[in-house]
């Protein structure tokens, strides 16, 4: 499947040019998208990012991960992490269905798997049916859309899957690990403090 | 006409017709092979000649454009242009004396078919073309001064005229920097006062003048760094006034020692760089040119080139290495000779010129021992040596620039391609243990005399090799006969019979290379057919027996199934036998270094280990080999007196046993020093008397960090660093290392290994709903404990009381925060970890078995999780999350601390 996908996706200098262009000035150019499912919302991936689609598997549970991460799965030998999407957004979890899909992504040299509610189809979007995002105030997080696109009246979430998968979760993770440290280190601060007291 | 003419003669005319049968399509494995025949030719052309190897170079430089598909490059005017080269290079050979004329038209035939700028040609029209012309030296640079100076004779007044001239020219010129100016200028003095008869010993002037100029080149790459002593403008006054040659004998063996390193520098620059035959280019180009790949390199190339390279050195060391024990083996020398040669030629092809430069002072020096000239042996087996080292570098460095970093000239490399060139000067700076203390200025004053007699290029000098041959014998001890170079014929015998085994040897073994990550990934979807095809067997349609034919069919392919695992198993495994080679590269270095003697006997190279292994492996062994021949073996007189042979014995042993691979050195040293070390360690407080323990015990100590109980620090060893290092290493390897010794006898090392890194022992265990691997290395056991041997510190800390001894229970659950599992303490099991650091019972709710599995990343997605060491695929298809139990105590103890100071805090507020 993933192989048919990508010698139907423009050529690889278009490619290029999104994922540089992906980068702060949120500038884009059309080109097709894997559309999918969040609850009622239909999101586009860049399709030269998606490695494959498969239907859900056996997750093992990784502790000490965050939240969003909901364990690793056994893909064909290889050990890949998956990410729950709905959790990364902010969403509540909903329960697995028999259209629950795991799609396998491969950005900035990280394979990891996420869990979406829905596939919906390939679309192409050109350039000029891309907008912005709009400016949602403080309380929406639309860092990680890189536009909205419109197809056939409808719109397509663009998702700047690069943002989605390293910048966060990374952070999350060490900000983990910093947490334990820095709580180490707070309870030997009052450790001496105690000492002092007594 | 010389007898390498006819041959060369042949090798052009082959060559013009492969040109000219080019088609402009033509395939580019022929523009490779011709790339390589020029090469080859470029090598072989006498080096009198350097017009006509530029004008190989450029052919070269064409072929490469062509095989580039270079637009600019016309394709049949260049064919054309390069047939007419090769013509033109017959009729150099020929010594026609139109020859100069010829190359000059020939070059800008091929500059024009190149499509380049015609301004930039550095062939120019008509007679006047011949730079190195004296008559043409308009405005020359120090470059071509100093290459003028080593042609003229003492006694050709007017050139030193014309030379001096040219060098107050430079000091006047206002680009020339003060402290460039002043030694160019005492130079020009120098002469000045040949010119006009003062001085007593032209010959010594003028290498005196040699030796300014050459600082001044320096002076000019790197100003700030220059600044001349007043020493040294003394001592050119000195000579330039009418110096007494006997008043200061000691400076003239000090400067002519000087002045040898600067000819050979000259001569060396003079035969390998290009610069030479073209006046106009300034050496800091060549070397900022030199210090990045080529912006047309092709990336596929130069990593098949730095795999070559690699296996070429290799095999050159090890032949080397032979071949200082067995001088006479011919076919040794000719692979250590192939191995640079080759390494030339595609670095030249691939527009490396650092490395091409370098491997041919190299080839030089190899092409002399090939030749019977000189023997490998002492300084020039040291040289060798380190220019395999040198090689390595280089090409490591090429590496490097793929990956994205610059690439960097290794240091001394510039000191290594002058030391090629004039071997002799490594003579004085060499460590030379055994060289009589008393004699070494004589012979080097006897060197000076004859250095002062011969006005031209040395390197090729019959008496200085003699020379040298006898300093080579003199640090082996060991006279060589000069007579005993093989006649011509019977080396041409040798040659022949050579050829034939080299054929011989070639139809052995083939191989192909295959990228590391294609073999992982097959070991990989081998694991995953035998789980997919363990899923088969165990299928209820399978197991039921209702269909026997289908059975059988699922039992035959599992058989198929496990020998294919136990094959790509195999594939990862190499033998050691490249690992105990550098070692007898180290015991060499070391002996030489320390002056004993050391043989060192290598038993089971054949044994397979991991690929990932070898690697890791390697440093403890450079250790633990420095260690037996710096400290275990004792010197020739000592061994002697103690009724041994002076050449002691270092054996490196290795076999398999039982799942592991064991490997053993053994040293018939003075072994260690029980007493000695006791002290030691009761000295730093890591025991208040040996009076109870096993010698085994004893001698652990010696693997402490910062541990050495050598009186004196050498450069070898002796900071105590390096065992620690071995166990480090040896317990990544998840191994044990042992020790056993004799007073008197020696001591061995014994290091056991498992076979693979790739296949972790591990048991897996159960929490909650939840599965986990444990490696079983650092399992001691497994207990269900009773409620009277459960312990709680302060209502919280828990312990258990194990085989008299109370330790920490950690329960996993809380840990990894896993919801579910069993709470009570007497319900579930202890798993005891016991390793080198931690001792710990983990509360598990029960053990699933034991499984080998193989240890994976987490993905590269998740980053290093804290208590976790990997994850691995279980029989049913499922991933095991592997522990870390070093660092699952680390948590454990952060989180009980937290836990408890806490309470503790509130408790006193409240």
């Amino acid at each position: 499947m993933s192989t048919e996908i990508i010698e139907q996706a423009p050529g690889q200098a278009t490619n290029k040019q999104d994922s540089s262009a992906a980068t702060p000035g949120k500038s884009y150019t059309g080109g097709k998208f894997l559309t999918f499912f969040l609850g009622r919302e239909e999101y586009g991936l860049e399709i030269l990012k998606v490695q494959e689609i498969m239907g859900m598997l056996p997750v093992t549970l990784v502790p000490r991960t965050p939240k969003s991460i909901r364990g690793v799965i056994n893909l064909r030998g290889k050990i890949i992490p998956i990410m729950d999407i709905r959790l990364r957004f902010g969403m509540d979890s909903i329960a697995q269905t028999d259209e629950t899909c795991i799609i396998v992504v491969h950005a900035q040299n990280v394979e990891m798997g996420i869990i979406v509610d829905k596939v919906s189809e390939v679309l192409d979007i050109s350039t000029k049916d891309i907008e912005p995002t709009p400016a949602l105030g403080v309380d929406v997080d639309t860092d990680f859309i890189l536009g909205v696109g419109k197809s056939e009246g409808k719109v397509k979430l663009l998702l700047d899957i690069d943002k989605v998968l390293s910048s966060r979760e990374a952070v999350d993770i060490h900000a983990a690990a910093a947490a334990v440290a820095s709580q180490v280190n707070t309870a030997e601060e009052i450790k001496q403090d105690v000492g002092v007291a007594a | 006409m010389r007898q390498v003419d006819e041959e060369l003669l042949k090798r052009f005319q082959s060559a013009r017709t492969d040109i000219s049968a080019l088609d402009s399509d033509g395939d580019r494995d022929t523009i490779v092979k011709i790339g390589a025949a020029l090469e080859e030719m470029v090598s072989d052309i006498p080096e009198d000649m350097p017009e006509l190897i530029e004008l190989f170079n450029l052919c070269l430089e064409g072929l490469q454009a062509i095989y580039q598909k270079d637009s600019a490059a016309d394709f049949s005017r260049f064919t054309a242009a390069a047939a007419n080269a090769m013509v033109v290079a017959q009729h150099c050979l020929m010594d026609s004396p139109v020859a100069k004329a010829l190359i000059d038209e020939a070059g800008r035939a091929l500059w024009d078919a190149l499509g380049r700028e015609p301004e930039e040609c550095p062939y120019k029209n008509g007679s006047d073309a011949s730079h190195l012309d004296e008559n043409n030296l308009q405005k020359p640079s120090l470059d071509d001064i100093a290459v003028l100076l080593i042609q003229l004779e003492p006694t050709d007044i007017s050139g030193l005229a014309r030379i001096a001239e040219s060098l107050k020219d430079i000091a006047k010129q206002k680009s020339t920097v003060d402290s460039v100016g002043e030694i160019v200028d005492r130079a020009s003095c120098v002469i000045d006062s040949i010119v006009q008869g003062k001085a007593s010993d032209p010959a010594r002037a003028i290498t005196k003048a040699g030796m300014l100029i050459d600082k001044a080149q320096d002076a000019m790459e790197e100003p700030e760094l220059m600044a001349s002593t007043p020493d040294e403008a003394a001592e050119a006054k000195q000579i330039a006034s009418v110096a007494d040659e006997t008043e200061e004998t000691e400076h003239i063996v000090s400067t002519s020692d000087k002045t040898e390193k600067n000819k050979a520098e000259i001569a060396s620059e003079k035969t390998l760089e290009e610069e030479s035959s073209a006046p106009s280019s300034e050496p800091a180009e060549e070397i900022a040119k030199a210090d990045v790949l080529p912006a047309d390199a092709d990336q596929d190339l130069l990593t098949d080139y730095v795999a070559e390279c690699r296996e070429l050195i290799e095999g050159a060391e090890a032949a080397l290495l032979s071949l200082e024990a067995n001088s006479e083996d011919v076919e040794s020398v000719n692979t250590v000779f192939r191995a640079f040669h080759t390494v030339k030629g595609t670095s030249a092809f691939l527009g490396l010129n650092t490395i091409s430069k370098f491997a041919h002072s190299a080839e030089s020096l190899l092409s002399r021992v090939r030749d019977g000239e000189i023997c490998l042996s002492g300084v020039y087996a040291d040289l060798s040596l380190r220019s395999a080292d040198m090689l390595r570098e280089l090409v490591k460095s090429v590496e490097d620039a793929l990956g994205g970093k610059p690439m960097v000239k290794p240091d001394g490399y510039d000191e290594l391609i002058r030391l090629l060139a004039n071997p002799q000067v490594s003579n004085v700076s060499a460590p030379t243990p055994d060289i009589k203390a008393g004699k070494p200025g004589e012979s080097d004053e006897e060197e000076s005399h004859s250095q002062q007699q011969r006005d031209t290029k040395f390197v090729e000098e019959e008496t200085e090799e003699k020379e040298m041959e006898k300093a080579a014998a003199d640090v082996e001890q060991q006279p060589i006969d000069a007579e005993k170079k093989p006649a011509p014929a019977a080396a041409a015998r040798m040659t022949q019979t050579q050829r034939r085994q080299r054929t011989d040897t070639q139809k052995i073994e083939s191989s192909v290379r295959v990228r590391t990550g294609r073999l992982d990934h097959l070991i990989d979807m081998v694991g995953e057919l035998v789980i997919a095809q363990s899923m088969v067997v165990q299928d209820s349609t399978v197991v039921s027996g209702e269909f026997y034919d289908l059975q059988k069919k699922v039992v035959h392919a599992g058989k198929i199934v496990r020998d294919l695992q136990d094959l790509t198993m195999s594939m990862r495994m190499v033998p050691l036998k490249a690992t105990f080679q550098k070692m007898t590269r180290l015991v060499r270095d070391l002996a030489r270094k320390s002056g004993k003697k050391v043989n060192l006997i290598t038993v089971g190279e054949d044994t397979e280990i991991d690929r990932n292994m070898v690697d890791v492996l390697n440093d403890p062994l450079v250790h633990m080999v420095r260690n037996a021949v710096d400290h275990g073996i004792e010197l020739p007189e000592v061994r002697e007196k103690n009724g041994k042979p002076g050449e002691g014995t270092v054996q490196l042993t290795a076999f398999h046993s039982g799942g592991s691979v064991v490997v053993e050195i053994k040293d018939d040293g003075k072994g260690l020093n029980r007493k000695k070390i006791a002290e030691k360690a009761i000295s730093k407080g890591l025991i208040e008397s040996s009076q109870n323990m096993t010698d085994n015990e004893v001698f652990n100590f010696i693997f402490e960090a910062g541990f050495s109980t050598a009186e004196k620090i050498t450069d070898v060893s002796g900071r105590g660093v390096g065992l620690d290092v071995v166990r480090k290493g040896i317990e990544a390897l998840r191994g044990r290392i042992e020790i056993s010794s004799k007073p008197g006898k020696g001591c061995t090392f014994t290091m056991r290994m498992p076979l693979t890194m790739a296949i972790t022992d591990a048991m897996l265990v159960k929490v909650g709903s939840e599965r986990y691997l444990v490696p079983t290395m650092s399992i001691q056991t497994c207990f269900r404990p009773d409620e009277v041997a459960l312990f709680t510190i302060a209502g919280r800390g828990e312990m258990v009381m194990f085989r008299e001894k109370l330790i920490p229970v950690f329960r996993l659950n809380c840990l990894l925060g896993i919801e579910g599992g069993i709470e009570d303490l007497t319900k579930g099991l202890m798993v005891v970890i016991d390793d080198a650091n931690h001792h710990y019972a983990l509360f598990v709710d029960e053990l699933l078995g034991q499984q080998q599995v193989v240890a994976k990343s987490l993905g590269d997605g998740t980053g290093k999780i804290q208590g976790l060491a990997g994850g691995a695929i279980l029989g049913d298809g499922r991933v095991g999350i592997i522990l870390d139990i070093a660092e699952i105590a680390v948590i454990a103890r952060s989180v009980s601390v937290i836990g408890d100071e806490k309470e503790t805090v509130l408790a006193n507020a409240i």
